[in-house]
């Protein structure tokens, strides 16, 4: 029964998904830049975001219930109006170039088998039970992100308030969460015509898996086939993201959408022509947008860290005359334009019901700076000294120390420019803000090592290949 | 080289099995008060009789002895019996402070019948020093305990080396934590700390990747020593080491991924291949069981009030796992609820009126009664609106 019901994913998931891939291609335009596995990969990602994103939108406008009636009305549209621009558009087919082959050894290749065997079993074993096969056990599951999935399906609407103690309803301040993960799951239960857990957090193995996938793509273009599998063996091995990727939360969600973001930027920087480069920048520019509406951390952190890198890296592009002034204007305007899209619907919602800009409580309200020093013994601990990310952070600080010159010289500082500025953002607010005991307890503080694992890989894996290019 | 260092570390090992683990032992049985003079403090009646002393404790009290451990002592295991449950205290003297004054180290003793056996890690407790002067046992008031015997365990290097390795592969279960750090691998030396190492927090024992750290600088030392001594190049050392580092992200993978494989593994034994009736997951034992089954019962009104252990997760899950059916913790609607659940806490008793009273006072004026008792103090009650 729970199998036959988790089969609805596919048709829940059928239309967001090509209409991922169909907006993909549109920013594409005549240019694919893509591989073809790595455009459904990411259409997955980035059209269900976007998809229920419009959903939100037209309920909230027009007052359209959240049934299956309105879920198809959203998805219908939204997939003949993107399929109409994709007809329109020249669809122009190339290979896109693969970084030379590197031969692969026997021996190098049993291990490959074995590791990817045992990669598999961990993932599945992990994501089947804890996802599929056991009820909700972790605080923000029970208490934001799944029951308000289900008050939303229950209610057919986005609902602020929530039960309290007293049996009552009241606002709750979970609600300045965007509702993407909560809207998303809501559809599933709404396809399926029940709530059924293992189908709705199905969802998770899946962006664990895109995230996956779109690190191995993201490598091998500028890469080995060999690189690639490492450093997706790197991200997939690290515990701490398994455990958030089998579990019901939803930091793996964000992490695969702030990958997005910034590894567009990174093939922008390293692309042949600027027919590629503008590509990558459109893609670039959505997947930053979207951002906005995956968690709270994305609009007070991630994206300002974006566009800073984004400004920079025009900076560079006009210094060295790869684009001009007027282009560079352009290619800013064009995020602001995407950003602006997906602002306004979402902040306007929030002043609009009176919700908090920060993580349920306001950051701008509770901003008072005092030190808390004792934070970084834990932070420390975490980092280094748990079994949380193995060996990712001492590998990273060697790399950055050995391949200095390339690690801080444009394409690659764009990966590690944006993970330190942001990290180290991180770093002042849990020693000098209220936000010290989210590192005390290291609650907060291992999320946003979450939210930027792909991006540490990514670059620990590109430097290790150069550390490898120099030996042949 | 490989069979250098093979040879080396059998040659440096052989030694160390000639000292095997060693145990000091006080039997307090036949009558004995082992060692030398003990010093007994505010009890009136310590009295050594044939299975052992015993002590009945009028107040609260220790009673000490002189001692001079020869070894390093690493664990202590206590044959005690007590007609109570409460919690004791091992005591023991400072050597480097001259004023009167004991460290504590409490321990708990669930009342029993017959002797039972204590194991107590002192070897990853910062305050333990084993040249202490005086060393003892303390109960509280009331305390009515058989003390059988006192055991003194020294493990050897070799005994440390394969405990330590043991432990570094003891797995976590899976705890609410676990979604925010892991705290393995993690190392400790000896049986008894092993056992008992996840049930503290933080564990017992030191980071076990101080271990992996240990071995890095090895490698790294001599990654640096080839490219000053015999001339290799930066970058083929660099690649080196970075093999090492590959090695040991394998055996670390292949560590912790078995410690999540290990809460699935328990995930299916304790709840997916279990009846209803006798699931239970994780730390929330029978909660969702019981929950599931007082499901159709309790969303048969638009509410019921729900009495859980303090401020704990179990009411945020009662509001999720039954929504929009709506529990009451507190307020006036609480005495409304025709159907309520307790779980996991003995706080709620329905008194001879049938009134539903906690310790704040009557919350329910009823009458209520009881429909089904589950496990772990979980009751479905009725009660009338």
């Amino acid at each position: 029964m729970q199998t036959m019901t988790i089969l609805w994913l596919i048709p829940a998931l059928a239309l967001p998904t090509i209409s991922g891939w169909l907006v993909l291609r549109a920013l594409e335009w005549k240019t694919p830049v893509l591989f073809k596995i790595e455009r459904w990969v990411l259409g997955f990602l980035l059209g269900l975001t976007l998809t229920v994103f419009v959903t939100f939108v037209v309920h909230i406008t027009t007052g359209m219930a959240l049934t299956l009636k309105g879920y198809l009305i959203v998805q219908i549209g939204l997939t003949i109006l993107l399929g109409l621009i994709w007809f329109s558009t020249v669809r122009a087919q190339h290979a896109v170039p693969l970084h030379s082959k590197n031969q692969i050894s026997s021996s190098i290749r049993i291990l490959i088998i074995i590791l990817a065997t045992w990669t598999l079993i961990k993932i599945l074993t992990a994501g089947i039970t804890f996802l599929m096969l056991t009820p909700p056990y972790l605080d923000d599951t029970i208490d934001n992100w799944n029951l308000r999935s289900k008050v939303y399906f229950v209610e057919k609407q986005i609902q602020i308030e929530l039960p309290n103690e007293l049996g009552e309803l009241e606002l709750n301040p979970l609600s300045s969460y965007p509702p993407a993960v909560p809207l998303a799951k809501a559809s599933l239960a709404s396809f399926a015509g029940k709530w059924s857990e293992g189908l709705v957090n199905s969802l998770h193995l899946l962006w664990f898996i895109s995230a996956l996938a779109l690190i191995f793509f993201a490598i091998r273009r500028h890469s080995s086939f060999l690189m690639a599998l490492i450093g997706t063996y790197i991200l997939s091995s690290l515990p701490l993201y398994l455990m958030h990727g089998t579990n019901p939360y939803s930091d793996v969600f964000l992490s695969a959408h702030i990958f997005a973001s910034i590894s567009m930027l990174f093939h922008a920087l390293n692309a042949q022509d600027s027919r590629e480069r503008n590509a990558f920048f459109r893609i670039g520019a959505l997947a930053t947008a979207l951002l906005v509406f995956t968690k709270n951390e994305a609009m007070m952190m991630y994206v300002p860290g974006i566009l800073f890198i984004l400004l920079a890296s025009l900076f560079l592009m006009k210094k060295n005359q790869i684009a001009s002034l007027k282009q560079s204007i352009q290619i800013f305007a064009m995020y602001i334009v995407f950003l602006i899209s997906i602002v306004l619907p979402w902040t306007a919602f929030k002043w609009a019901n009176n919700l908090t800009f920060g993580n349920a409580q306001s950051l701008l309200e509770n901003l008072k700076l005092s030190w808390h020093p004792s934070v970084n013994k834990s932070m420390a601990i975490n980092t280094f000294l748990e079994g949380n990310w193995i060996l990712l952070f001492p590998l990273l600080i060697l790399l950055l120390i050995v391949k200095r010159k390339e690690a801080f010289r444009f394409p690659i500082l764009i990966l590690t420019g944006f993970f330190l500025l942001v990290f180290l953002v991180q770093i002042f607010l849990y020693n000098f803000t209220y936000l010290f005991v989210e590192a005390m307890y290291q609650t907060g503080f291992a999320r946003g090592l979450i939210h930027l694992a792909p991006v540490v890989v990514m670059t620990t894996t590109l430097l290790l290949a150069k550390c490898h290019k120099k030996t042949d | 080289m490989f069979r250098h260092l093979v040879i080396g570390l059998l040659l440096s090992f052989l030694p160390l099995t000639a000292s095997a683990k060693s145990t000091i032992e006080w039997d307090f049985k036949n009558g004995q008060t082992p060692p030398g003079r003990w010093e007994v403090r505010n009890f009136s009646n310590v009295k050594p009789y044939q299975e052992g002393v015993v002590i009945i404790a009028d107040q609260d009290g220790y009673m000490t002895t002189k001692t001079e451990f020869k070894k390093k002592i690493d664990a202590v295991i206590i044959t005690i019996q007590t007609a109570q449950d409460m919690e004791a205290v091992l005591l023991w003297q400072e050597p480097s402070i001259s004023v009167k004054g004991y460290n504590q180290l409490p321990f708990v003793l669930e009342k029993s019948d017959t002797p039972q056996v204590i194991d107590i890690d002192l070897s990853t407790l910062p305050i333990w020093n084993s040249r202490t002067p005086e060393f003892g046992i303390g109960v509280p008031k009331g305390a009515q305990v058989l003390i059988e015997k006192i055991e003194f365990v020294s493990y050897n290097p070799l005994e440390k080396i394969i405990h330590g390795v043991l432990s570094l592969w003891k797995f976590d279960v899976y705890s609410p934590q676990a979604i925010n750090f892991l705290w393995g691998p993690f190392l400790n030396f000896n049986p008894i700390a092993r056992a008992d190492m996840y049930l503290m927090d933080p564990p017992l024992g030191a980071s076990g990747m101080w271990v992996v750290y240990i071995i890095l600088a090895i490698f790294g030392l001599r990654a640096g020593k080839n490219i000053v001594k015999h001339n290799q190049s930066q970058a083929k050392a660099l690649v080196m080491f970075l093999s090492v580092v590959g090695v040991i992200w394998v055996v670390m993978d292949l560590r912790m991924g078995s410690e999540i494989l290990s809460y699935a593994l328990t995930d299916w034994k304790d709840h997916v291949l279990q009846k209803p009736g006798e699931k239970n997951l994780r730390k929330h034992r029978s909660f969702h069981d019981t929950v599931s089954d007082a499901l159709p019962t309790l969303t048969s009104s638009g509410s019921y009030f729900f009495i859980g252990p303090g401020k704990t997760i179990y009411f945020s899950a009662m509001r999720y796992l039954t929504y929009p059916t709506r529990p009451i913790q507190s307020g006036p609607k609480f005495n409304e609820a025709k159907y309520g659940l307790i779980f996991g806490t003995t706080d709620a008793v329905i008194n001879d009126s049938g009134q539903l009273t906690t310790s704040k006072g009557v919350v329910h004026d009823g009458p209520c009664s009881l429909e089904k008792e589950y496990r772990d103090f979980a009751y479905l009650l009725k009660c009338k609106q």
